[in-house]
């Protein structure tokens, strides 16, 4: 008898071995061996050596500079943790705070001067970065044509009154980013005060209900780790007096999909959904009256403004759902302190007009001198002799003026868009950039000088625009810099002497002898756990080694000054009633994005990168649908 | 003759099953011995605990395998067992550490701090080590290919069936205790 073994036959032992290894744990066991290869290397942070302690400091990141607990090991910190109590942040932090370590070793690091030319990097030595600037700046001197600016993400610091001085000695701009977001919207309310000249920020822990027109108030904006804790801890509470987020926005974005509630509006039509919501505050009696009575003007003009943004009309106008305006409005009223804020930083500006409306909204329903505080400022020193350029705007001079443009380290390229400074650049500016990354602007640079990476210097950090009370902080540094790093401050000194422009010294320790004069405010010192009155702290090396322990210093509450708010100015109403019954825009203003980091100039960690991407970490919880 | 199909189809099956279950996991899998035989048993016998040897630091930080020091606190001479001698003359004598492959060494990515849940929890040694301290000699050093990772990661069982609580250490073991102890916690709490 003899086996034929057809073609047939081969096949189906073909068939068989397939379905053989499928039903063996080859297929999944090589799956998740081979899955480890898509990580990405190497190592975010080396594997530490060293008797383990807790440091303490503020994150440099973004605008927040919330306090950090540094778990370390040696000198290397490991990991994060938020500070309960700290004054800017209370025990909230973002999750590019919690990697802040990984940021020294990021693969878009870069630790020497580099030139670009031709699109082609070249490592350059600490003396032809000197000479090429030095160069650059004096050219700057002599061609009024090609002056010089400056452009400075953190003003007030040592550096700062640096770049100051040098842009007056050549006769170029000194340039901040603007206020953006909801400091914008917090200023345009305060300019409504006439009782003299007024700073608000945002009390989240005083508020019931924040309602943010675009704002990423949740993951960009503000204190964003602050908001989310205080949010966190509130569903421990009764439902009426827990805190909820209320995004009205075109597109959902990132607080969006964190937000308690997301209402999806028409491109362009937030004055006529705030108007819409005022309409129902008005006619059903539910605003502040009181607040009304005593703090504001114009309450008639704009009742009748308002009268006309009927939800039915206000549907028409955004999309949204008369019902969820009404809605909408008796919630803000039953649950106040409630308060209300308009504007992404990394977008562009609400219009005048929408801020009127937001501003008249906070009005209503009497956030101000609530849950938007009255803040000072930090105590600076004085400029003294130095001859220091005024902080001017971008917009102060013309395009293709600037023959060379310095770029501090701390500029977001979210905030300062590259499309906006390379309009100004005259043929061939020499573009110097102090990023220790080759990421954001420090990409465009055509000479990277880069800096310290965040935590690997002692950085001098004001707390943010909107927050309730000034802050200041000397973060210490918790790394040590490359050796042969050149630090921008010494390069800057050496290339304005040798182009024969003189720079002031830079006068150590005379932020702390101002803080000590003003004799305002605490400090609190995060190794206690407890605050320290200003008044009590002995000198200026005392006060030196209280923040050399990470301790912040917090503003007094400022008393409640006199003074009205107008709810409409003059000639207001028309624009506005233009605005708002304008058609909606074609575009939304800001588009949905993957994940971004629109207020921090460094790139994220690549562990945050491939956490968000590769997880839910930012997937909209279930409760952050629309109820439209 | 011709082959009816279902044998044609087992001739193809039959060895597609063996080589995955049977020879796919030695393939998978280099063998390295350990630098010197050690008996636990022989230790714990003696009265000695896991924390004679693993001591966790005043500091709460976990102080590892121990130092040939430690070793030499009994060890400093040689005598009858073969083992003893080997440790005496090639690492108490020259002071040089013992190069223990750790079997339950996690990747570096991931940070795993012993005291919560030694000194906090108080989770005997054996809940993720098993009966180390009854061992006799010590287990040779599996070391899988592809990763790089310990073969105690995974477990011993390449289905993962029918695996005691302490035997694999993947990320998705220590969801499962954190998730039964209402311990979840978020990811940047042990990748750092």
């Amino acid at each position: 008898m003899k086996l034929e073994l057809s073609r047939r036959d081969l096949f189906l032992a073909g068939g068989g071995a397939v379905a053989g290894i499928a039903l063996s744990p080859v297929p999944w066991k090589l799956l998740d061996d081979l899955s480890i290869w898509t990580q990405q290397p190497p190592t975010p942070t080396p594997r530490p050596a060293g008797p383990l302690a807790f440091r303490f400091t503020s994150c440099a990141l973004c605008p927040a500079a919330c306090g950090l607990k540094a778990r370390c090991f040696g000198a290397q910190p490991v990991g994060f943790a938020a500070v309960p109590g700290h004054p800017a942040s209370d025990g909230g932090l973002c999750p590019l705070g919690l990697t802040a370590h990984h940021l020294a070793t990021h693969p878009l690091r870069a630790t020497h001067t580099e030139r670009v030319s031709g699109g082609k990097r070249e490592r350059i030595d600490r003396t032809t970065a000197v000479a090429a600037l030095s160069a650059a700046l004096a050219a700057c001197g002599r061609d009024p044509k090609r002056s010089l600016a400056v452009v400075d993400g953190r003003p007030g610091r040592s550096l700062s009154r640096t770049y100051r001085a040098l842009a007056a000695a050549t006769g170029g701009f000194y340039v901040t980013p603007p206020a953006a977001g909801a400091a914008h919207s917090l200023e345009a309310l305060a300019k409504r005060f006439d009782g003299g000249a007024l700073a608000l920020g945002v009390d989240f822990s005083k508020a019931c209900r924040v309602v943010s027109f675009g704002t990423p108030v949740l993951t960009d904006a503000g204190t964003p780790g602050l908001l989310a804790r205080l949010r966190a801890e509130s569903r421990r509470r009764p439902a009426a007096e827990r805190i909820e987020v209320i995004q009205v926005e075109a597109t959902r974005g990132r607080t969006a999909a964190l937000a308690d509630r997301y209402v999806p509006i028409a491109p362009g039509t937030e004055a006529a959904f705030a108007l819409g919501l005022a309409h129902v505050l008005l006619d059903e009696k539910l605003a502040d009256a009181a607040f009304l009575e005593a703090r504001t003007t114009g309450l008639a003009d704009f009742a009748s403004l308002a009268a006309r943004f009927a939800p039915a009309l206000v549907e028409q106008k955004t999309g949204v759902p008369a019902g969820v305006v009404t809605a909408l409005a008796r919630d803000l009223a039953a649950h106040r302190p409630a308060l209300v804020l308009g504007g992404d930083p990394a977008a562009a500006s609400l219009s005048g007009e929408t801020e009127a409306a937001i501003a008249a909204l906070n009005l209503l329903l009497g956030a101000p001198f609530g849950a938007l505080a009255m803040r000072g400022q930090a105590p600076r020193e004085a400029d003294g002799d130095a001859t220091l350029a005024a902080t001017t705007s971008l917009d102060a001079f013309p395009d293709g003026s600037v023959g060379l443009l310095l770029v501090d380290a701390t500029v977001a390229e979210g905030l300062v868009p590259w499309e906006r400074l390379e309009r100004v650049l005259a043929t061939d500016a020499l573009v110097v950039s102090f990023s220790p990354f080759r990421a954001g602007l420090g990409e465009k640079a055509t000479l990277l000088i880069p800096g310290p990476a965040p935590l690997e210097e002692s950085i001098e950090l004001e707390g943010p625009a909107d927050a309730p009370f000034a802050t200041l902080a000397f973060a210490p540094a918790l790394l040590s810099p490359p050796k042969d790093l050149a630090l921008p401050e010494g390069i800057l000194h050496d290339a304005a002497e040798a182009a024969g422009l003189p720079l002031p010294s830079p006068v150590a320790g005379s932020r702390l002898a101002a803080l000590l004069a003003a004799k305002r405010g605490r400090l609190y010192d995060p190794v206690a756990a407890s605050f320290v009155a200003t008044g009590d702290v002995a000198d200026t090396n005392a006060l030196g080694e209280l923040f050399a322990r990470g301790a912040c210093w917090v503003d007094d509450a400022t008393t409640e000054p006199k003074g009205r708010f107008a709810l409409l100015r003059d000639g207001e109403a028309p624009r506005l009633l233009e605005a708002a019954l304008g058609a909606p825009s074609a575009l939304p203003a800001s588009l949905a994005s993957l994940p971004r980091v629109a207020v921090s100039a460094a790139p994220p960690s690549l562990l945050l990168t491939k956490l968000t991407r590769e997880t839910a970490l930012f997937n909209a919880p279930a409760a952050a649908t629309a109820r439209a | 003759m011709k082959l009816p199909a279902p044998v044609s189809f087992a001739a193809g099956l039959v060895p597609a099953l063996a080589a995955g279950w049977l020879l796919f996991p030695h393939l998978l899998y280099r063998t390295e011995a350990q630098p010197l035989p050690f008996n636990h048993k022989a230790h714990t016998e003696g009265g000695m605990g896991c924390a004679d040897c693993h001591a966790v630091a005043e500091n709460g930080r976990f102080a590892g395998l121990p130092t040939t020091e430690a070793c030499a606190g009994c060890h400093s001479e040689k005598g009858d067992n073969a083992g003893i001698n080997a440790l005496v003359a090639s690492y108490v004598e020259p002071g040089r550490e013992v190069p223990w492959l750790v079997h339950a060494r996690q990747p570096d990515n991931v940070y795993f701090p012993h005291a919560p849940h030694v000194t906090g929890d108080k989770l005997a040694c054996a809940r993720c080590h098993g009966p180390e301290g009854e061992s006799t000699t010590a287990r040779a050093y599996q070391v899988n290919r592809l990763s790089g990772y310990s073969r105690d990661i995974w477990g011993p069982s390449i289905a993962r069936v029918g695996r005691k609580e302490w035997q694999g250490m993947k990320m998705s073991d220590c969801i499962q205790c954190h998730r039964a102890g209402g311990r979840e916690s978020a990811c940047l709490d042990c990748h750092k």
